[in-house]
C-alpha cells in the first residue's frame, strides 16, 4: 500500500486530544428535587450498571477513534492498485477507432467498457499520480493534458464517442512516448482497447461508382463485401439511390473470403435528386458501423450546347442523343456574339465568324476545320495522327490509323495575354487539334472537318466529342466526392461543410444540417455531408472502408500491445474509508441519543 | 463558481434528517443549546464528508497563460536565424507573469521536449535536432499542444521560417483553433545570404523516339550572380553554359535535344560563383521515350561482334555495342534498352549483382534477353547456377553423352587461416567450397571427383571416387573451415599426385586454389613439417603433366602478390589454365567453369544444321534446309516450359525462347560470328534471321493500357492507375502488379487494389532522394505495359531559404502575426477559470472538527 498524501499522519496527533476528552469527568447539572427517596434506589441501581456504563462510555471512544483514523486514513489517499501505484504519470490511450462500436456479446459496446475503464484510471489522479487522455481514431490526439485532478478526465470521457475511422495505435504509442519523455518519475502508458475475444463481422470494403468515360448518363458501381468471420455467411446487399431500392444482391462468402462485384449501367440521378448512393447488408453483426456504406452519384448536368453549322449529320446525330447535352441548331448567318454567353459551349462547324480573335468573345468554342489559329504552310494532305498527348481531350481514347483526307496546317502559338495552349493531336510536327485556356475561358480547334476524315465511324468519335464538349464547359466528371472517416479536407474560402452526416434519407419537413464548418474537414463519422461553395450545394460520402477495423477476429489487429489496460477498482480506497466514515458518524449519533453510547 | 466530479455523492444528505430524527427523540442529558450545538456541527462534518466525496471544484479566474515555444530547428534556419529565435524565447520568458509557465520544443522533421512545461521557466541550454532535412510545423503544433497543463490558457508560439515540408500544418493549426488553442507565428529571418538552386528540371513525360523537344530547368536565385550549368544525358555531360543570373526566376533552356534510349535521365547541376547550399543544386528528370527499340550487344570481343551489330543496323534497329566492361551496372541504363544481347561474355566478368538486374530487368520490367553461345558462354562461360540460368530457357548442367571420355577432378582447397577472411558476406573458405561443390554438380556419375583441404597437410574431404550420391559429399565439402598457417604447395601436389595415379580416367585434372599472398612450400624440405626429399613443386607439377595429370590454379589476390607469378608458372607447367581474382564471390564460378572446360561437357565443336523444331514468326521465312553449317555450339539442356525453335542435328536446344515474367529471354546456344558462325556470316538469311529474332524479343511497347498519376504524400508515393479499353469502359478485376525500383536498389512489388470501376491504388515509401522507376504491368494486357519515373532530386527542406509569410499569417489566423517577445505573456482575451479541488481542505476541515464535535457533547452545559 501507498500513501499519497503521507502528511495526513500529523493529524494523528488529534487521538490523544479524543481520548484526553473522554476522560473529562461530566458534571452534573444541579437540579433541585422534592424527595431523596427515588434517588437513592436510583443510585443504587446506577452502580449495579457501573460495568454498561464504562462500557458505553468505551463503546464511543472506539467508534470515535475509528472515524477520526478513517478520516486520517482518506486524507492520505492510499493506494492499493498495483498498476496504478507503478506510474506517477500515466497516459491513458482511448481506442476510438471504427472497430470501437462493435457490440461484445454482453450488449455492451466495446467503447463504453474502454470508457469505464478509463473512468477507473481517472479516479485515481491525484498530485502524485497524473494522468493524459489521449484518443485514437484518424489521428491520436490529446483530450486531456496530465492533470491531477479527476474531474476535466471525467468530463473529456462522457464526451467522447466513437468514431467511424480508421488509424494506428502506433501513432498513439509515439505520442503518448512523446509526452512521457518530458515527464520526471515513473511513467508509462495504457491502452483502453478491444481486451474481449473474437467477433465474427460483414462488412462493405468498398463502394464507389464512377461515370462511363464513353457515357457519362450512366455510371459502374463497385461493392465489395468481405466476410471477417470464421464460419460461411450469407447475405443480401441491397442498393439503393436516394432511397429507392436499385437492386438486391445474394452474397454467400467463406470464411475470410473478399468479393467485389460490379454493377454496371446505373443510371445518373436526375437534377433535383440528391444522388445518394446507398449499399446496405441484410445481416446484423457485431459491428453494424460496416454493414451500411454511402457513394453518390452527382446529378446530371445537362450542357447547353449551340452548334453554328451549315448542316453536319454526324454531328447533329451525335448531340442529338448525348443526354448530357441539350443542343441548338443555328445557321452561320445567324450567329450573334451576344448568344454565346447563354451556352456552356459554342460549336463552329466550318463556320469561323468574321474578326473572332481570342477574347475578343466570352465563352467557350469548339472549331472544326476553321479555327482562329494561325496556319503555317499549306493544307496538309492525308496527314497520320502521329502523337497524342495526355489531355482532358485525349482521355481514354485510342486514335490510331484515322484516316483523314485533308487537314489544315496549324501552328501552335506562343504563350500571350493569359492564354496557354496545347496541341493534344498531332501529324509530327503539325498540331491538328490546338487548345487554348485561361482564366475562366475555354477554346479548342480541330484542324479538319470531321466529315473530311472516317473518325464519325468510329468509336472514338463519340468519345473525343464528348470529353471536349465536358472539358469545355469545365465539367470535371470524376469529381464525384468521397473520403474515408477521418481523412481532411482543406476547404476553399467558398467552402463549407455540414458538420453531421445524415445517413438515411430526410423526410421534406425535416431541417438539413447547415453547412458550418470552414477551413478544414476532418468527417469522424460515416454518412453524407452537404458541401456548399459559390456554385450551390452537393453531397461527400464518408466511409470507413477499412479491413483492419472490420476484422474483429483477433485483438492483436486492435494493435494493442505491452501497457494493455487491467481491471483496476472502480473506486479509489480513499472514497471507500471516506464513506464508511460518513455512515459511523451518522451511526454514531443515533446510537448516542439513544442511550447506546455515551 | 462551485463544480462537482461525483454530484450524486451529495445523496449522502439524506443522513441529515436521520440526525434530526435521532435528536428529537433523543434520550440524552442535553440542554437545548447544547442539542442544536452539537447537532449543526455534526451536519456540518457530514455536509463537509459529503461534499469531499461529491469532488467539490472551486471554479476561480485564472489569467495564467501556458506557451508552448516550437522553435525550427530545420536545416533551412540559418545559425543567425536560431540565434535570433533563442534570443526571442529569451526576452519572452523575461516578461512572463506570476503563474505563467512555459516550455520549448525543438522540431525539423520530428519534434522533441527541449525544455519542459513549468512555472516561471528560465533559459535552458537546448539540445540540437538530429534530423534535420525536413520541417513539418504540422506535426511540432501537435506536438506542442499535447504538453500544456489543463486550466491555462494555452498559446503556441511558432518561431520558424515557414518552410514547411510536412504538408498539414495550415489544418492542425486550424484544428488548434477549434480547441481553444492560440497559434502565434514569429517569421525567422535568414540574415541575406546568397543562394541558387535548381528548382525543376522539365522535360516531356512521354516522347516519340527521335522527337526533338525542350528541356527547362527553372533556376532560383535570391541574388544577381553568375552560373555555369552543365546538363547531363544519362550520367555524360552533354552540354555545357554560363548563366547570367538575376534575383527571382531564371530558365535554362536546352534545345532540340534528341535522346535515344527508352528512359532517358536528365540532370541539370549549376555551379554558382556565389551560393550557400549546395544540396539544391542538382535536379534530376526522366524522359520516356516511344519509338524505334534500341537493343544493346555486349559481347567479351567488339570487333568479333561487328557483323551481327552491322546486320541489325541494316535491319534499322538501334544498336548500341559494348565491350566486357560496357555490361549495364544500373537500371537506368539498362531502362534505355528494349533487347540485352549477351554474347560470348564470361561470367567471371560480371558481378552476381549484375546477373541479378538483368534477370530482374526480364522478370519485372519487361525487357528482352538473349544470350548467344561462345567459348565464353553459357556454363563454360561460368553462367551454372547464376540468376542469367535461372532466366533462361535452358539448363547448363552436365552433359551425359557416352562418347565424351572420363573425367578425374581433384581439387585442392587452400584451407590457411588467411582463408577466413570476409568477402560478400561470407568467408573467402566458404566461397571456394561452394565452388568445389558446384564443381561436382558438373561432372557427370561417371566422373571421378575428389576434394583435398590443404594447410601444413592434406586432408581428404571427399575421396577420389565416382558419387553416384552426391548430396552428403556436398555437406561435407561445405563444411571445411580454415585451418592455420599457409597452404604448403608441394604436399598439397606430392598428395595429388599420389592420388591421381590410382584411378583410370582418359582426363586427370587437378585444380589448386591458393591464396597468392600465402603459398608456402614451394619446394620439398622448405618446411620443417612439410615434405621431405628434395625437388620443386614446378617440377613436380611438370611430372604430373606428363603423366598426363594437368594442373589449373585458382589464385586469390591480385597481381602484386607475392606468389602470384610462382602460381601462374605452376598453371603452366601443369598444361593448366590460370585464374587470379580479388573477388571471392566469383569462386563458384570459377570453379564451374574450368570444370565445364576440364569434362569438354558444355563445347560440342562439331558441324551441325539448324533443325526447325517448333513453328514461330521468329524463324519463319528462312529456307532452313538451305542455312549453312553452324561449326560449334554450347551444350545445353531445355527447360520444361520453353520454346524450342532451332535444335542441332542431335536434338540439343539451338535456339530456345520463353516468358519470363513480363519479358522475354531466349538462348542461341551456337554464336553470330566467325568461330561458329563464319558460314552463315554470308549466308542471305543472317540479317533476317537475327533481325527477327531481336524483334520478337524486344520488350512489348503497344499503346497503354493504363494512366497513371503519382502524388507524394510526405514519405511515401501514392499511385493512381487508371485502367480504360479504347472504347471508354472501365477494365476491372485486372490483375496489376507494380514492380518499383527505388533509388537505393530495392525493388518493391506491389499489387494494386481496385477502389472504384476502372481505378486501382497502391502506395510504397519513398525512401532516400532519386529517381525511382516504376513499371506498370498486367498479364492479361501483356503489350500495354507502362514504365515512368518519379524523380525527387533533394530534400524538399533544400527547395526555399526565404521565409514564406504568407503561411505563417495563415497560421496564426487564432492568434497574432510577428508579436513582439514582451507581448508573448499577454493575457489572454477569454480567460479561462481554473478549477480547485476542495476535496483535501474539506477532509481537513472534518477532522479538525471532529474534536470539537466530541468536546461540545463532553462538556457541562448551564441551564439558564
Amino acid at each position: 500500500m501507498t500513501f499519497l498524501q503521507p502528511f495526513a499522519v500529523w493529524f494523528l496527533a488529534g487521538v490523544p486530544v479524543i481520548v484526553l476528552l473522554y476522560f473529562l469527568r461530566l458534571k452534573r447539572r444541579t437540579s433541585t428535587v422534592s424527595t431523596h427517596l427515588f434517588w437513592q434506589r436510583v443510585l443504587q441501581e446506577s452502580s449495579q450498571r457501573a460495568f454498561f456504563h464504562r462500557l458505553r462510555h468505551l463503546l464511543s471512544l472506539l467508534l470515535h477513534l475509528l472515524i477520526f483514523l478513517l478520516l486520517i486514513a482518506a486524507l492520505a489517499r492510499p493506494v492499493l492498485d498495483r498498476l496504478v501505484g507503478e506510474g506517477t504519470s500515466t497516459v491513458l490511450i482511448l481506442d476510438s477507432r471504427a472497430r470501437m462500436n462493435a457490440t461484445e456479446p454482453d450488449g455492451r459496446s466495446r467503447f463504453a467498457k474502454a470508457v469505464e475503464q478509463a473512468r477507473n484510471y481517472a479516479r485515481q489522479a491525484s498530485g502524485q499520480r497524473q494522468f493524459a487522455l489521449l484518443t485514437l481514431d484518424a489521428t491520436a490526439s490529446v483530450a486531456v493534458p496530465f492533470s491531477a485532478d479527476e474531474k476535466p478526465l471525467l468530463d473529456a470521457l462522457e464526451k467522447l464517442q466513437p468514431t467511424s475511422a480508421a488509424g494506428d495505435i502506433a501513432d498513439a504509442r509515439r505520442l503518448a512516448d512523446a509526452l512521457l519523455a518530458s515527464r520526471k518519475g515513473e511513467r508509462r502508458s495504457v491502452v483502453l482497447s478491444a481486451q474481449d475475444g473474437t467477433l465474427d463481422n460483414l462488412a462493405i470494403t468498398r463502394l464507389a461508382a464512377r461515370q462511363l468515360p464513353a457515357s457519362p448518363e450512366t455510371s459502374e458501381v463497385l461493392l465489395e463485401v468481405q466476410n471477417f468471420g470464421r464460419t460461411p455467411a450469407k447475405t443480401d446487399v441491397e442498393l439503393s439511390l436516394d432511397g429507392r431500392a436499385l437492386e438486391v444482391k445474394p452474397f454467400t462468402l467463406a470464411a475470410g473470403e473478399r468479393r467485389q462485384e460490379i454493377f454496371t449501367s446505373v443510371p445518373r440521378a436526375n437534377r433535383s435528386a440528391r444522388g445518394w448512393l446507398t449499399a446496405k447488408l441484410s445481416t446484423t453483426d457485431a459491428l453494424a458501423l460496416d454493414d451500411t456504406a454511402f457513394a453518390t452519384l452527382p446529378p446530371a448536368r445537362a450542357s447547353r450546347v449551340l452548334l453554328v453549322s451549315k448542316g453536319n449529320i454526324f454531328l447533329e446525330k451525335f448531340l442529338a442523343v448525348d443526354p448530357s447535352v441539350k443542343f441548338q441548331l443555328l445557321a452561320p448567318e445567324a450567329w450573334q456574339p451576344a448568344l454565346a454567353p447563354k451556352f456552356e459551349v459554342v460549336i463552329f462547324d466550318d463556320a469561323l465568324p468574321a474578326s473572332f480573335d481570342l477574347g475578343s468573345f466570352t465563352g467557350n468554342f469548339l472549331f472544326l476545320k476553321s479555327t482562329p489559329f494561325a496556319t503555317a504552310g499549306k493544307p496538309l494532305e492525308q496527314p497520320l495522327i502521329s502523337d497524342v498527348e495526355a489531355h482532358a481531350i485525349t482521355r481514354n481514347i485510342s486514335l490510331q490509323n484515322v484516316s483523314i483526307a485533308r487537314a489544315e496546317s496549324l501552328a501552335l502559338p506562343a504563350p500571350r495575354d493569359g492564354w496557354t495552349f496545347a496541341a493534344p493531336l498531332r501529324a509530327f510536327d503539325h498540331p491538328l487539334l490546338i487548345t487554348a485556356e485561361r482564366k475562366g475561358q475555354r477554346i479548342a480547334g480541330l484542324g479538319f472537318a470531321v466529315l473530311d476524315s472516317d473518325l464519325p465511324l468510329r468509336i472514338a468519335f463519340p468519345l473525343l466529342m464528348s470529353n471536349t464538349l465536358h472539358w469545355l464547359a469545365g465539367d470535371a466528371p470524376e469529381s464525384a466526392p468521397a473520403l474515408l472517416a477521418g481523412e481532411m479536407l482543406t476547404l476553399t474560402d467558398a467552402q463549407h461543410v455540414s458538420a453531421t452526416p445524415l445517413t438515411a434519407t430526410p423526410r421534406a419537413k425535416d431541417a438539413l444540417p447547415e453547412p458550418s464548418v470552414a477551413g478544414v474537414f476532418q468527417p469522424l463519422h460515416n454518412g453524407y455531408y452537404q458541401l456548399a461553395d459559390a456554385e450551390g450545394s452537393r453531397w461527400l460520402a464518408v466511409n470507413t472502408f477499412s479491413a483492419a477495423e472490420s476484422d474483429l477476429r483477433s485483438t492483436a489487429s486492435a494493435g494493442a500491445t505491452s501497457a494493455t489496460a487491467q481491471p483496476i477498482a472502480r473506486w479509489p480506497l480513499w472514497h471507500w474509508l471516506a464513506g464508511l466514515a460518513f455512515v459511523l458518524f451518522t451511526v454514531e449519533w443515533w446510537l448516542f441519543h439513544r442511550r447506546k453510547t455515551e | 463558481m462551485i463544480e462537482l466530479a461525483h454530484p450524486w455523492f451529495l445523496v449522502l444528505l439524506v443522513a441529515l434528517p436521520v440526525l434530526v430524527f435521532g435528536m428529537r427523540r433523543s434520550l440524552a442529558d442535553f440542554t437545548p443549546a447544547q442539542r442544536r450545538a452539537c447537532f449543526l456541527l455534526r451536519a456540518l462534518i457530514l455536509v463537509l464528508l459529503a461534499l469531499a466525496l461529491a469532488g467539490v471544484r472551486a471554479l476561480l479566474p485564472s489569467s495564467e497563460v501556458s506557451v508552448i515555444f516550437a522553435v525550427d530547428g530545420s536545416a533551412s534556419i540559418s545559425s543567425e536565424a536560431a540565434k535570433m529565435a533563442r534570443e526571442f524565447v529569451g526576452d519572452a520568458l523575461r516578461a512572463q507573469r506570476a503563474g505563467d509557465s512555459a516550455g520549448v520544443v525543438g522540431f525539423a522533421q520530428t519534434s522533441t521536449v527541449l525544455q519542459s512545461p513549468e512555472e516561471h521557466a528560465a533559459l535552458a541550454q537546448w539540445a540540437t535536432e538530429p534530423s534535420n532535412a525536413a520541417t513539418d510545423i504540422g506535426g511540432a503544433l501537435a506536438f506542442a499542444s499535447a504538453l500544456f497543463p489543463t486550466d491555462e490558457s494555452r498559446r503556441i508560439v511558432l518561431l520558424s521560417d515557414g518552410n514547411d515540408t510536412g504538408g498539414h500544418a495550415l489544418e492542425t493549426a486550424t484544428q488548434l483553433g477549434r480547441a481553444g488553442i492560440e497559434v502565434w507565428s514569429v517569421p525567422l529571418r535568414n540574415a541575406e545570404r546568397p543562394e541558387v538552386l535548381v528548382e525543376r528540371v522539365t522535360v516531356p513525360q512521354r516522347l516519340k523516339q527521335g522527337e526533338p523537344f525542350d528541356l527547362t530547368a527553372n533556376i532560383r536565385s535570391n541574388i544577381a550572380t553568375k552560373t555555369k550549368v552543365r546538363l547531363y544525358q544519362s550520367q555524360f555531360l552533354i552540354a555545357e553554359r554560363d548563366l547570367d543570373l538575376h534575383p527571382g526566376d531564371n530558365a535554362f533552356v536546352a534545345p532540340s535535344l534528341h535522346p535515344e534510349g527508352s528512359f532517358v535521365p536528365f540532370d541539370v547541376e549549376i555551379i554558382p560563383v556565389l551560393d550557400t547550399s549546395v544540396e539544391n543544386n542538382r535536379a534530376t528528370a526522366v524522359a520516356s521515350l516511344r519509338g524505334q527499340p534500341r537493343v544493346l550487344l555486349v559481347d567479351g570481343d567488339t570487333a568479333k561482334a561487328r557483323p551481327l551489330s552491322d546486320a541489325l543496323k541494316a535491319e534499322h534497329l538501334a544498336v548500341e555495342l559494348r565491350g566486357p566492361n560496357g555490361a549495364p551496372r544500373t537500371l537506368d541504363d539498362l531502362q534505355q534498352f528494349d533487347l540485352f544481347l549477351l554474347s560470348d561474355l564470361s561470367a567471371l566478368t560480371l558481378s552476381r549483382e549484375q546477373m541479378e538486374l538483368y534477370r530482374r530487368w526480364v522478370q519485372d520490367f519487361g525487357g528482352g534477353f538473349l544470350m548467344l553461345g561462345g567459348e565464353n558462354s553459357f556454363g563454360v562461360g561460368g553462367y551454372f547456377r547464376t540468376p542469367i540460368e535461372q532466366m533462361l530457357p535452358v539448363r547448363m548442367e552436365h552433359n551425359d553423352r557416352e562418347e565424351l571420355p572420363t573425367v578425374a577432378l581433384l581439387i585442392v582447397l587452400d584451407r590457411s587461416g588467411s582463408m577466413t577472411a570476409p568477402a560478400g558476406g561470407q568467408t573467402k573458405i566458404a566461397l571456394a567450397n561452394q565452388g568445389a561443390a558446384l564443381a561436382l554438380s558438373v561432372l557427370s556419375p561417371r566422373d571421378y571427383f575428389g576434394v583435398l583441404a590443404v594447410d601444413t597437410q592434406a586432408h581428404v574431404v571427399a575421396p577420389l571416387e565416382k558419387h553416384s550420391t552426391r548430396e552428403p559429399i556436398i555437406q561435407k565439402i561445405l563444411s571445411v573451415t580454415a585451418g592455420g598457417g599457409g597452404i604448403y604447395i608441394y604436399t598439397s601436389l606430392a598428395e595429388a599426385m599420389r592420388t591421381m595415379r590410382e584411378v583410370n580416367a582418359r582426363i586427370k585434372h587437378v585444380i589448386l586454389f591458393s591464396d597468392a599472398a600465402d603459398a608456402e612450400e614451394k619446394n620439398a624440405g622448405a618446411q620443417e613439417d612439410g615434405s621431405s626429399g628434395s625437388g620443386t613443386s614446378l617440377d613436380l607439377v611438370a611430372a604430373m603433366s606428363a603423366a598426363k595429370i594437368t594442373t589449373s590454379v585458382v589464385a586469390l589476390g591480385t597481381e602484386q602478390d607475392k606468389d602470384t607469378v610462382f602460381l601462374r608458372q605452376l598453371a603452366e607447367r601443369g598444361q593448366g589454365r590460370f585464374y587470379l581474382t580479388a573477388d571471392a564471390t566469383t569462386l563458384p564460378q570459377i570453379f564451374s567453369t574450368e570444370t565445364m572446360k576440364v569434362s569438354q561437357s558444355s563445347l560440342v565443336e562439331e558441324p551441325t544444321q539448324a533443325v526447325p523444331v517448333l513453328k514461330s514468326t521468329l524463324t519463319a521465312g528462312l529456307d532452313w534446309a538451305q542455312s549453312p553449317l553452324l561449326l560449334g555450339y554450347n551444350a545445353t539442356k531445355p527447360k520444361p516450359t520453353a520454346e524450342i525453335l532451332l535444335a542441332t542435328e542431335r536434338g540439343e536446344p539451338l535456339l530456345a525462347t520463353w516468358r519470363y515474367g513480363l519479358g522475354q529471354s531466349a538462348a542461341f546456344t551456337s554464336d553470330a560470328k566467325a568461330r561458329w558462325a563464319s558460314e552463315w556470316l554470308t549466308w542471305p538469311g543472317y540479317g533476317k534471321f537475327w533481325a527477327q529474332l531481336v524483334r520478337g524479343l524486344l520488350r512489348k511497347s503497344g499503346p497503354a493500357a493504363f494512366e497513371v498519376t503519382t502524388r507524394e504524400s510526405g514519405e511515401r508515393l501514392d499511385l493512381r492507375v487508371d485502367a480504360v479499353t479504347p472504347e471508354g469502359a472501365f477494365r476491372n478485376r485486372l490483375p496489376i502488379t507494380i514492380t518499383a525500383r527505388t533509388p537505393d536498389d530495392t525493388t518493391l512489388t506491389l499489387a494494386p487494389v481496385q477502389d472504384a470501376p476502372g481505378s486501382y491504388r497502391a502506395s510504397l515509401p519513398l525512401g532516400k532522394d532519386g529517381t525511382t522507376v516504376l513499371s506498370i504491368s498486367s498479364p492479361e494486357l501483356p503489350d500495354g505495359g507502362l514504365a515512368l519515373a518519379h524523380t525527387r532530386s533533394y530534400p524538399r527542406e533544400f527547395l526555399s531559404t526565404e521565409t514564406n509569410e504568407p503561411l505563417l499569417r495563415q497560421l496564426a489566423a487564432h492568434g497574432r502575426y510577428a508579436p513582439a517577445a514582451a507581448d508573448i505573456f499577454a493575457r489572454p482575451e477569454h480567460p479561462l477559470q481554473r478549477r480547485r479541488d476542495l476535496t483535501n481542505a474539506l477532509l481537513i476541515a472534518a477532522l479538525l472538527l471532529m474534536p470539537l464535535d466530541i468536546f461540545l457533547r463532553r462538556r457541562t452545559w448551564r441551564m439558564k
